[in-house]
């Protein structure tokens, strides 16, 4: 049995993944950070995250290539693009996800469409 | 003026002396197949031949000069000395009765030169001087107006000019022209082949076939890079075009090709494989049809080498694309603890300045990273627009779909009839508008509304954009879409950024065939109005 819920955090960048689990806890989630494609599928072996925030360009395993990974699977958890590059909504198209988020974003953004997808424990 | 000859082109001699009208035949003859590429020579040919034909003494060739005030001596042929002069002139305002003469463009033939009215005013200066008593002057002509005189000066005792004398020295006259005829043609083919042989371009003459059959040395410089190829299939053989974004043209979309079916290609960049050594070149392609009538019977096309400026623009492009990106989430860092604290209840009161200083720099570098990946995106020079049709009304939701976010104060209204279509490069036109919404809000106070609007009209469709903001001080207003001009640099409105915004709007709406122009006034708002052509023109 899966432990469920929370955001999956997925960037190369440990001082932008801190910054978010920040952000993300203070709004009241529950936070997971992974630094590559690779260790977010180690971490989905035992979690089942409301929602994945996916930088795409990392060393080890990168974006594509863990969207790719995924694709098998019966089901998984939603994904947000979370990228620098020029054309967020093409990224996100590229591999099926859910929404998109362009670097740098705004606090305001960040919280919707983060509360579109994920719930927080009651406050 | 005539613009005419007033005789016919042959004249056939009388048959008074049957052996001297064979000779003048003969020496007619013999001019006419003369190569007069050299006009100086031909000339000289003509004088001499006249003088010994019509049994004179001394024959010139004068120059009638553009005013009408002087002529000129090209070419005088004394026969007893069997020398030639040139450079002699002779003033209208000396010989008034004898320019009216010229003037009439007919045969003076003088036969008492000295008191002939018409050559009377030579006497002392000139006729004394060489010792001239008959003279006949016949008009020359040039692509129907008057060139000058073919003039014949006879020496001893004075001679009655004949119908015969005559009209053989009109047809002298008649070769003269022929000989300056040519002459020009030779010069302008010359002139003509010196530009095209050593101008920086490749220039090609292709058959109704597509067949090359005419180059200048860097054309002949391709094909020999290639490895030949004359025809257009050969030239396929060895040679793939490929378009501005690197995709293959097929044998029926190459410029060539494009002008034989009338097209006008102006300036497209293609880059060609040499697949003989894999060599790729970039060139700019510019190509039109030869017409005669309606039938295209060539081609002509026309490469400029861009090789270089292709490799530089990429690079260029390139590097500020990485450096953007590089930079980017650096600013995200920053740009989320500064909203995270200023957003905390606990934080230290005098620190709430710091941090919202912080939250503002960020968001400056945010813009100027914008800007940055903007530019890198669109090559002034050589922006190609991949036109498709587009439904403006849902391109105006996208726009709005994309400024929501920082629209959250705002009311932004979308006024537009469904349906309406122009021919335009998606991306490129969203990006043009998304630039006149961003102003828009960030210019305008909150809660206020952003009006979009289309109105369309029989050939073209106006998109505007309407704030209720702080407007364009009107010292300002002329300068506003130059590149790099920030009408509000240094104000509390200052956001940051390069000051291209504007710019890039107007670049990307003329560029689809339109204008952009507004309207503006301080503390009132801005309407910002684009035109664009409803079907693109042909």
């Amino acid at each position: 049995m899966k432990s469920a819920g929370g955001i999956l955090i997925v960037d190369d960048d440990p001082d932008l993944r801190e910054c978010l689990e920040l952000l993300l806890t203070s709004m009241g989630f529950e936070v997971t950070s992974a630094a590559n494609g690779q260790e977010a599928l180690d971490h989905l072996e035992a979690h089942d995250p409301d929602l994945i925030l996916l930088d795409m360009k990392m060393s080890v395993m990168n974006g594509w290539e863990f969207c790719r990974a995924l694709e098998g699977r019966n089901s998984r958890p939603p994904i947000v693009v979370l990228t620098a590059a020029p054309d967020p909504a093409g990224r996100a198209g590229e591999v099926h996800a859910e929404g998109w988020l362009g670097k740098p974003f705004e606090y305001a953004q960040l919280e919707a469409i983060v509360r579109r997808f994920a719930k927080s424990p009651a406050r | 003026m005539k613009t005419a000859k007033p005789e016919a082109h042959v004249r056939r001699a009388d048959d008074g002396d049957g052996e001297a009208a064979r000779r003048r035949e003969q020496v007619l003859f013999e001019l006419a197949k003369r190569d007069k590429a050299d006009v100086a020579e031909t000339f000289r040919a003509i004088t001499e031949a006249t003088a010994v034909a019509l049994d004179v003494e001394r024959t010139s060739i004068w120059r009638l000069l553009p005013d009408g005030n002087a002529i000129v001596c090209e070419d005088n042929f004394i026969r007893a000395q069997g020398r030639h002069t040139i450079g002699d002139i002779l003033w209208a305002r000396d010989y008034p009765g004898y320019f009216s003469a010229i003037a009439e463009n007919r045969v003076i033939a003088a036969h008492e030169a000295r008191t002939d009215r018409r050559t009377q005013e030579l006497t002392k200066t000139y006729l004394e001087a060489h010792g001239i008593t008959s003279m006949m002057d016949v008009p020359i002509w040039l692509k129907g107006r008057p060139y000058g005189v073919l003039c014949h000066e006879h020496v001893g005792p004075t001679r009655r000019w004949t119908s015969d004398d005559a009209t053989f020295a009109a047809n002298l006259a008649d070769l003269t022209s022929l000989a300056l005829e040519e002459g020009e043609q030779r010069k302008a083919k010359r002139r003509w082949d010196a530009v095209v042989n050593t101008i920086q371009e490749a220039v090609f003459v292709l058959d109704g076939e597509g067949t090359i059959v005419q180059t200048n040395p860097l054309a002949a410089r391709i094909i020999e890079r290639a490895g030949g190829g004359v025809t257009l299939a050969e030239r396929m053989e060895l040679v793939e075009f490929r378009d501005e974004q690197g995709r293959v043209i097929s044998a029926d979309r190459t410029g060539g090709r494009r002008s034989l079916s009338g097209e006008i290609v102006r300036g497209e960049i293609n880059h060609l494989v040499f697949k003989r050594t894999g060599e790729r070149r970039s060139y700019r392609i510019t190509s039109a049809p030869m017409r005669d009538g309606d039938r295209i019977h060539s081609v002509v096309v026309v490469l400029s080498d861009v090789t270089e400026e292709v490799a530089f623009d990429r690079l260029k492009r390139e590097v500020l694309a990485a450096l953007a990106h590089e930079f980017k989430t650096p600013v995200a860092i920053v740009k989320g603890y500064a909203q995270h604290m200023g957003k905390r209840a606990d934080t230290i009161p005098e620190e709430r300045p710091m941090v919202a200083a912080i939250e503002r720099a960020s968001n400056r570098l945010q813009k100027l990273i914008d800007d940055l990946v903007e530019v890198s995106g669109i090559s002034l020079g050589g922006l190609v627009l991949n036109r498709e049709p587009v439904e403006l009304t849902a391109m105006l939701h996208s726009v709005v779909g994309w400024a929501a976010p920082m629209a959250m104060h705002h009311r932004l209204v979308v006024n537009a009839p469904e349906g309406v279509v122009v021919s335009a490069d998606r991306p490129r036109l969203e990006q043009a508008v998304r630039r006149l919404v961003d102003n828009a809000i960030r210019y305008s106070p909150p809660d206020s509304d952003v009006e979009i609007a289309v109105a369309p009209s029989d050939n073209d469709v106006v998109v505007s954009v309407r704030d209720r903001g702080i407007g364009i001080p009107a010292d300002q207003q002329n300068r506003i879409f130059e590149l790099f001009f920030r009408a509000h640099a240094g104000t509390p409105y200052d956001v940051g950024g390069l000051g291209i915004g504007l710019f890039m709007a107007r670049e990307i709406t003329i560029r689809h065939g339109g204008a952009m122009w507004f309207e503006s006034e301080e503390g009132t708002g801005s309407t910002f109005y684009m035109r664009l052509p409803r079907a693109e023109a042909p």
